[in-house]
């Protein structure tokens, strides 16, 4: 057979080019076997030098006493023994804790809910549909700073938006943003209005997915809305449910700046959250190591939070 | 044989590409530093785009460009909080800091701790203008042991401001003599809606101002926690009891992210719903800028009697600016540190700018200084400055300082100004906190 050239003039027979064992091997043939990997390089070379070498030098950090400029010294797991004898570390865990119960017990399923919503009856035009897709989505890529600004503004005590209406009515003014009873309570309302929005959308997505047969199914043997949404849309819900809940946890133990730029952790660290404890350790403090080691207890917090979310998926999925 | 490329040969690959890349990177930098360096290529980093025109005005002055006028800066602008946090990340790492940077007072502290100081002392360099300066505003927020690392040019000495015309119209006797005057005049004016002062609860700078006014300060000569010195307790007892018992003062309407003088601070002074203040130039100047409406109704004054020790003025805030040990050309930064802080021409063109009064003595023979200020009822306010300026009591720096002030911040200004905690209680339940900082430096 006729080997086919290509334009390059370079033969172009795949059966007898590489591995022929001709001993006529070609550059060509080289080329292509690193073409692919010279592709992944850039990606490789920027993950190794941006995310694996600071992920394990952090690591490596957490094991050691790093203050300031000093040289750093090797002291174990002496930084992790503190995080459990250190009261504002332990207070910045439990904000952070009762701020990712808010999302996940209040925030995900007013989510769910406007997703129903939505979908249901009370928003029965499509482009109003398309509408409140779009509304929903906009907090969610508004710049915290901008959402911080104008939440300060809302709670202001005494020319504030929230206060302005509970005079309307006859309520007392309340110290949103200063009163240690009431701040963190003014963090997760801001949670809910930036986050609401895009979680309504997975739930949206998720709904969508569930085909109409099996509703209609369950109206034809006589289940009406409140049995169809609990034992047919909640089950079918639940990989969505689980991926709401993941990344509502995962993002809760990361939230930095809206509490940092409307309270900055307090009034007495009422709102404190453990990345900014983690911050401040880090740029105030200086206190490199025990940062590091503040860092993975975060991470070790998610990731032991997922795996748990994702055994119980299991357990009640069987 | 053909030679395929396997993918642990590609990591191989990568990852010697990777540590070579690492490598030449390293030893792409350094030099400079006390060692000296000639390079003609300088750079400076700010966080107010006021001080760096400041420091723009030193490079283009006479005093620096006789010198080094084949030298370049480049100057940048960084947000306050990133700037600090870079320029440390930069000094640890021993790349990529600038060769001049502005260090605000407190965030000095971070600059020392540890063994090693990464900043060029100036101790040497200064040496013959020492006496020309008022230390405790120029140099010794940015000293430590002994040393001094970076040079401030604002003469922040604290004075109390009120508004004559109301406090005449109520048939009070000007200027105060006393504390006691003060609180009495304030009775005579407070309503619902007007108090005499706003006193902060998300900052310190009240209580800080005030226990110097007592005669103390948050560390001693050693270094040692001092906020439990009964002056200082005093002090805090004597702002929450403004509020709370003499009933003249109300919380400052601030808030964390903005937490001295915000909008809302400054709106509520045009309101009238507080006549009168204590604070630094920098902190009067909010009034000129932003109620100018009032211009001419407000008088100034030393600090009144009967608080502790009762020293006519305080020292609150400042900024210097401190060569990095990576600088490429020390004497040139210090040339523009000098043509910018200690020479007259480069201080007033602050001062006409920013008002911001100088710490260079020499500056005050300048007619502008002595001119009356309009805002402030006539009065020579830049011989009121000077006048007190020998009373400014020491500033002690300490690496905790920065730790120090959040923690007091958080355990005994809002507790206490919200009348949750006991002054004394808290500035002594400090104490332990403090002595836990210093014990992980």
């Amino acid at each position: 057979m006729q080997p086919r050239v290509d334009e390059a003039g370079q033969g172009g027979d795949r059966k007898t080019a590489p591995g022929g064992g001709s001993g006529k091997r070609r550059w060509g043939g080289r080329r292509s076997t690193a073409a692919p990997y010279l592709f992944l390089l850039p990606f490789f070379a920027v993950y190794s030098t941006f995310l694996l070498y600071p992920t394990f030098s952090a690591l490596w950090l957490s094991f050691q006493e790093a203050v300031a400029l000093d040289t750093p010294s090797f002291i174990g797991l002496e930084n992790y023994v503190r995080l459990v004898q250190d009261e504002r570390y332990l207070h910045a865990l439990r904000n952070t804790t009762v701020y990712a119960l808010a999302s996940v017990f209040i925030l995900s399923p007013l989510a769910l809910a406007v997703a129903l919503a939505i979908r249901s009856f009370l928003v029965p035009s499509v482009n109003l549909k398309s509408f409140y897709r779009i509304s929903l989505f906009l907090p969610f890529i508004t710049s915290f700073v901008v959402i911080a600004l104008m939440f300060s503004l809302v709670f202001n005590k005494d020319f504030g938006l929230l206060n302005s209406f509970f005079r309307s009515v006859g309520l007392p003014e309340l110290n949103w943003l200063r009163s240690e009873r009431l701040a963190m309570l003014s963090i997760v309302l801001v949670g809910i209005w930036t986050y609401l929005g895009v979680n309504s959308l997975y739930f949206l997505a998720g709904l969508q997915n569930i085909p109409h047969e099996l509703n209609e199914a369950a109206a034809i043997d006589g289940a009406n809305r409140r049995k169809t949404f609990l034992y047919v849309t909640l089950p079918l819900l639940r990989p969505t449910i689980l991926f709401v809940v993941i990344q509502a946890t995962i993002f809760s133990y990361q939230l930095f700046e809206i509490p940092f730029l409307l309270t900055n952790g307090g009034p007495s660290d009422a709102t404190l959250f453990l990345s900014q404890y983690l911050y401040e350790v880090g740029f105030s403090q200086f206190d490199r190591g025990y940062a590091a080691a503040i860092g993975y207890s975060m991470a070790l917090i998610s990731i032991f939070l997922t795996v748990v979310q994702l055994l119980l998926y299991r357990r009640f999925t069987r | 044989m053909k030679r395929m490329l396997t993918r642990r040969g590609f990591l191989k690959a990568g990852g010697g590409a990777l540590a070579g890349a690492y490598v030449l990177g390293l030893a792409g930098c350094g030099g400079g530093g006390e060692q000296g360096g000639t390079s003609k290529s300088l750079e400076f980093w700010g966080f107010d785009e006021g001080r760096v025109n400041f420091a723009k005005a030193g490079y283009k002055s006479e005093a620096f460009t006789s010198k080094y006028g084949d030298v370049e800066i480049t100057f940048r602008i960084l947000p306050y909080e990133q700037m600090h946090d870079k320029l440390l990340t930069a000094l640890v790492s021993g790349q990529g800091a600038p060769d001049i940077a502005d260090i605000e007072i407190s965030r000095f502290g971070q600059f020392i701790k540890g063994d090693r100081v990464p900043l060029l002392g100036l101790k040497q360099r200064i040496s013959d203008a020492i006496d020309d300066i008022y230390k405790p505003a120029a140099v010794d927020p940015w000293s430590w042991k002994g040393e001094i690392y970076g040079v401030g040019n604002e003469l922040n000495t604290v004075v109390m401001a009120y508004r004559r015309d109301i406090l005449e119209d109520a048939g009070v006797q000007l200027p105060f003599a006393t504390w006691d005057d003060v609180i009495v005049a304030g009775q005579e004016i407070s309503t619902g809606d007007r108090k005499m002062f706003a006193i902060h609860d998300l900052a310190f700078g009240d209580h800080y101002m005030m226990m110097q006014h007592a005669g103390t300060s948050y560390f001693d000569e050693n270094g040692n926690y001092n906020g439990d010195d009964p002056r200082s307790i005093e002090a805090m007892q004597f702002l929450h009891d403004l509020v709370y018992k003499h009933e003249i003062a109300s919380i400052a309407p601030a808030e964390a992210n903005d937490n001295w003088a915000p909008p809302q601070y400054m709106a509520s002074f045009r309101a009238e719903r507080f006549i009168a203040t204590f604070g630094p130039p920098w902190h009067l100047s909010f009034f000129i800028d932003q109620v100018p409406d009032q211009s001419g109704k407000w008088d100034v004054q030393k600090l009144p009697e009967g608080l502790g020790e009762s020293r006519p003025t305080a020292n609150f805030g400042g900024t210097g600016m401190a060569i990095t040990e990576q600088s490429g050309n020390p004497e040139a930064s210090w040339a523009l540190i000098e043509a910018a802080n200690l020479t007259k021409e480069g201080v007033l063109f602050d001062f006409k700018e920013r008002t911001a009064y100088p710490a260079y003595k020499p500056a005050y023979e300048d007619p502008a200084l002595a001119q009356p200020n309009d805002y402030f009822g006539g009065v020579k306010i830049g011989q009121l400055y000077s006048d007190i300026a020998d009373d400014l009591p020491a500033f002690r720096q300490s690496p905790v300082w920065p730790d120090t002030t959040e923690a007091l911040q958080r355990d005994v200004i809002t507790p206490v100004m919200n009348d949750k905690a006991d002054a004394e209680t808290a500035l002594r339940g400090l104490k332990r906190t403090v002595e836990e900082l210093q014990k992980e430096q």
